[in-house]
């Protein structure tokens, strides 16, 4: 068994054990959080969840702890924009986060402001981006971490790109 | 307009071809012009998307995911309070029942003809059950028969008020 498969393990009784996935694991899926969600509060609400939800589920150990983190993440993050959607737009706006906070995931170049344009796209959309142009995962690594077949990834991130370069090409 | 090669760019361009499916996409690249545009508009995508800060987590907010821990573990506690006390009442539900059921069939041993209770058919036959709830064992067989079940009842329970948190 390998370190963060028995960090895993141990991290539901041994609170070292918890913030030594905090430590190995927190700042990777929080950068993926803060990308999908657009704000602090979501992103961390959603590592949150996904390192509790982990520690009280049974890692099988089909891919890397890391990839089934990314995975449980990604779910978490579709699932939160799901609801978000049924809510009234009124109160999505009084949750919205500053415009300061905001703006710090924005892009450096105000020319070309990707972060904005990676908001506009669906979550699913989002995902593959995130993860290929921003993490480097390879087809395969996607495919296991948002548990989709990898011909679905392909398409799914052809499109996104696709979509993302008419909204690029725009500027 | 794209044309049907541009998935395979993509791969391509994402270093997800095998040698000899990269070649023949080179050479698609060098007689396409839309293919070679989108293999283009993909670096300049990669670059500006190079640029997104993805801020870093702050020392309060893992100081706060170790906190969701203590908060998840006493909650796992609270809810297996809650079950052990469920577990509690059922026990004392049971020690009730048999409590009740030692009772009427003393009842019905000291109502039945003849006395001794040996016939137990015919003593459910002449005693209505009505009848049986009328009379009640000693209160010392009661007691005898159910203290194991209270005590063990009560000690749970009271154990569980112990305030879980540390």
């Amino acid at each position: 068994m390998d370190e963060d498969s028995e960090l895993l393990k141990r991290g539901r009784r041994d609170p070292k054990a918890f913030r030594a996935l905090i430590e190995r694991h927190g700042p990777y899926l929080y950068g993926i959080a803060h990308t999908l969600s657009g704000n602090a509060a979501d992103a961390e609400d959603l590592v949150q969840e996904t390192l509790l939800g982990a520690i009280r589920s049974e890692f099988r150990g089909e891919s890397s702890v890391r990839t089934w983190l990314v995975r449980i993440l990604t779910n978490r993050a579709a699932m939160l924009r799901r609801t978000r959607r049924r809510r009234p737009e009124a109160e999505l706006k009084a949750e919205q986060a500053p415009p300061s906070a905001k703006d710090a995931a924005r892009a450096v170049d105000a020319k070309v402001d990707l972060a904005g344009m990676l908001d506009q796209l669906s979550i699913e959309h989002r995902q593959v981006i995130i993860l290929r142009e921003l993490d480097g995962l390879s087809y395969e690594e996607m495919a296991a971490a948002l548990g989709l077949p990898r011909g679905t990834v392909e398409s799914r991130l052809h499109r996104a790109r696709e979509e993302l370069r008419r909204r690029f090409k725009g500027y | 307009m794209n044309c049907e090669q541009s998935s395979q760019v993509q791969a391509y361009y994402d270093n997800e071809l095998p040698a000899g499916e990269r070649a023949a996409v080179e050479r698609h690249l060098a007689e396409c012009g839309s293919c070679s545009e989108l293999l283009s508009d993909l670096r300049a995508m990669s670059l500006e998307m190079a640029k997104v800060s993805r801020p870093a987590m702050s020392a309060d907010a893992r100081r706060r995911l170790e906190q969701a821990w203590w908060a998840a573990r006493d909650r796992g506690v609270l809810h297996l309070a809650e079950w052990l006390t469920a577990a509690a009442a059922a026990i004392l539900v049971g020690a009730l029942l048999f409590w009740s059921d030692t009772g009427a069939h003393a009842n019905r041993m000291a109502e039945a003809p003849g006395g001794n209770g040996m016939n137990v058919q015919a003593m459910n036959v002449q005693m209505p059950s009505e009848q049986t709830d009328v009379m009640l064992p000693p209160v010392e067989a009661r007691d005898e028969v159910a203290s194991n079940e209270v005590d063990l009842a009560e000690w749970i329970a009271s154990d569980l008020s112990v305030d879980p948190a540390h």
